[in-house]
């Protein structure tokens, strides 16, 4: 399946695009623009193809392993030497961008590498070396193999320093949403616990909020900030004003709200009675219990509602552009407003890295939290 | 089924008509924003009526959602099936995956590949809507107890009498479950369409934004909360009318 989407991408589809400039279309050329690399990279799929006749289930596994980690060593190279090739006799403005070709080619690597390593995918230490390998080949390949030379490294160099702070911009304004989130929304969680009415108002307001479109809701928010703003100088001073960090940075609490706010009444009214009991037999107050009972055994759930709203909240961070904050997704709407799909690139593809990473980590998190106990 | 419960026709149908009629009140808008915005020269975008703006959100919605319900619910039962079992971790391994991309990321990648416009935008938002579909298909179906299935088996029912007399009936709450949550991201995503030109209700919000007029952002953003707020209402009671109750599941 996944050798089939990988020849898919080295052969019908274009490998690479030799452009004038960075915003017009340009010419699509085939995988043979990599010269010698479209061998290995024909070798390498053929390889993956073994993945579904080889006898042993081991020999299906390291085939298409070794197939899915060689195809993103080849990628990057050969894409590399092609830029170099269609370079030649170019002037300095004309530009090499990635081909569909190479995101087929991509996605099938993907589909290979998790088939080869899907009963250990857990196990973080088995995955450490060949991705270490991996990264190792891809960064020499931009030393020396010419990847520098593709359309959306050139981007990326161009704009080296304000990618940084956008890049800081974007972790400050998501971390400080997750941050007020949680402040928020433990609280609320547990007092939802503890009465009725309170649950039935917070889970039924945020679960509202978390309905209404993002954009719209910055909206909604910017006109009465900005309102707000004009009638108490004080506050303006203090930077309640429409365009700026605080709508969108409100909008970002709002929304963490919902998952964490329900996690924690989830995790903490699941927790079985007997427990309680039991810790209270041993003669803790409620508020030793609360804290070394029921806390314990409810932050895994807890935790879980973090990544959700983490990786909700660096998606929506993109738009706070729109009231003024800057953060990546300045580079995502103004390479939609000018065109220029190697600056879309250079925006979003960090925002989905960010994203994978928060939902990774946090759930290890999560699973590290679990008592050994209660552990699955 | 008298164990169903009735959809709340009328309230539903209220709120829907309540809707369509305000937002085509065209006048109501102007004299509103009028009065939140007195020294405002221009309070609604003059590049379209409200009602338009609403018209295009909407097909933008309903065709991608369209798209992604009559693909998404058969591959989700697909591969719960034995002939699509071996590309069930895959998928299951794909839509996970899937859901952590942030929607506006997707749709912003789509653009080099797809192009500008109403069609590529609902290539992205149908693909992108295929992630809870799928998954909420599979669990739904998994989450069939296999007592059940032995007794419709021992029934005598066929294969796909079984899927379609007892799997998908017991599912059905979890799978619109999926679909509303498709829609509501559909919709919010939507939105940020107008920046790639496919028109909508982000058109006088992310205008509005850009020439610093707050009356064209509330034209936009009050009618969007209550498209999704309606959206969302709507599919919630078709998920309670279609929830099988426990008595019904086990008799």
């Amino acid at each position: 399946m996944g050798a089939f989407v990988a020849l898919a991408g080295v052969t019908v589809l274009p490998f690479v695009e030799l452009r004038p400039n960075r915003l017009v279309p340009g010419n699509a050329y085939s995988v043979a623009a990599a010269g010698p690399w479209a061998y290995l990279l024909w070798l390498l799929v053929a390889v993956g193809f073994l993945s579904a006749v080889a006898p042993t289930a081991r020999a299906r596994a390291a085939s298409s392993t070794a197939s899915g980690y060689g195809l993103v060593i080849a990628l990057a190279w050969g894409l590399g030497a092609a830029s170099t090739a269609l370079l030649v006799d170019q002037t300095a403005v004309a530009r090499v961008s990635l081909g569909s070709g190479v995101w087929v080619l991509l996605a099938g690597t993907a589909i290979l590498g998790f088939s080869g390593g899907e009963e250990r995918r857990r196990k973080l230490l088995r995955w450490a070396g060949p991705l270490v390998l991996v990264a190792g080949a891809v960064i020499a390949a931009f030393v020396w193999g010419g990847l520098d030379r593709i359309s959306l490294a050139r981007e990326f160099s161009v704009r080296a320093s304000s990618f940084w702070s956008l890049l800081g911009g974007h972790l400050a304004m998501s971390g400080a949403g997750l941050g007020f989130g949680l402040l928020l929304g433990v609280p609320l969680g547990l007092w939802a616990t503890r009465n009725r009415h309170v649950r039935a108002v917070t889970l039924g307001v945020t679960g509202v909020i978390q309905t209404v479109p993002s954009l719209a809701l910055l909206g909604l928010l910017i006109a009465p900030l900005a309102a707000l703003g004009v009638a108490v100088p004080l506050l303006r001073d203090l930077g309640v004003r429409g365009i700026g960090a605080a709508p969108g940075l409100i909008a970002l609490t709002l929304y963490a709200l919902l998952p964490i706010v329900r996690n924690t009444y989830v995790g903490l009214a699941e927790v079985e009675p007997a427990v309680i009991d039991a810790g209270r037999g041993m003669g803790m107050s409620s508020w030793q219990l609360l804290w070394r009972v029921e806390f314990p055994l409810a932050l895994p759930l807890i935790v879980e509602g973090v990544r959700t709203a983490a990786v909700l909240l660096i998606g929506i961070t993109t738009l706070t552009v729109f009231a003024g904050a800057r953060n990546l997704g300045i580079l995502i709407f103004e390479g939609l407003g000018q065109f220029a799909p190697d600056l879309i690139l250079l925006g979003a593809l960090p925002v989905i890295a960010l994203a994978v990473i928060a939902d990774v980590a946090l759930s290890a998190l999560g699973r590290a939290f679990t008592p050994e106990g209660v552990r699955a | 089924m008298s164990s169903r419960r009735r959809i709340n026709l009328e309230l539903v149908a209220l709120a829907a008509a309540a809707f369509a009629w305000l937002v085509s009140a065209q006048g109501f808008w102007e004299s509103l924003l009028r009065a939140i915005f007195p020294a405002q020269p221009m309070v609604l975008m003059p590049r379209d009526t409200l009602a338009a703006f609403v018209a295009q959100h909407l097909a933008l919605v309903g065709v991608s959602s369209a798209v992604t319900i009559v693909i998404g619910i058969p591959l989700g039962i697909f591969v719960t099936r034995r002939r699509g079992a071996e590309f069930r971790s895959l998928v299951i391994a794909a839509t996970d995956l899937g859901q952590t991309f942030p929607p506006i990321a997707v749709l912003a990648l789509a653009m080099p590949v797809l192009g500008f416009g109403f069609w590529p935008t609902v290539m992205a938002l149908s693909i992108y809507g295929l992630f809870p579909v799928v998954g909420s298909a599979i669990a739904g179906i998994e989450a069939v107890p296999r007592a059940v299935l032995d007794a419709a088996e021992g029934m005598g029912m066929s294969p796909s009498q079984r899927l379609l007399r007892v799997e998908l009936p017991l599912a059905a709450r979890v799978i619109v479950s999926g679909v509303r949550t498709s829609v509501a991201i559909n919709i919010g995503t939507a939105t940020v369409g107008a920046a790639i030109g496919t028109g909508g209700l982000g058109v006088p919000i992310i205008g509005g934004l850009a020439v610093q007029n707050m009356a064209y952002v509330l034209e936009g953003a009050i009618p969007a909360a209550m498209l999704a707020v309606l959206a969302d209402a709507v599919l919630g009671q078709i998920e309670a009318a279609v929830t099988v109750a426990d008595s019904a599941a086990t008799t």
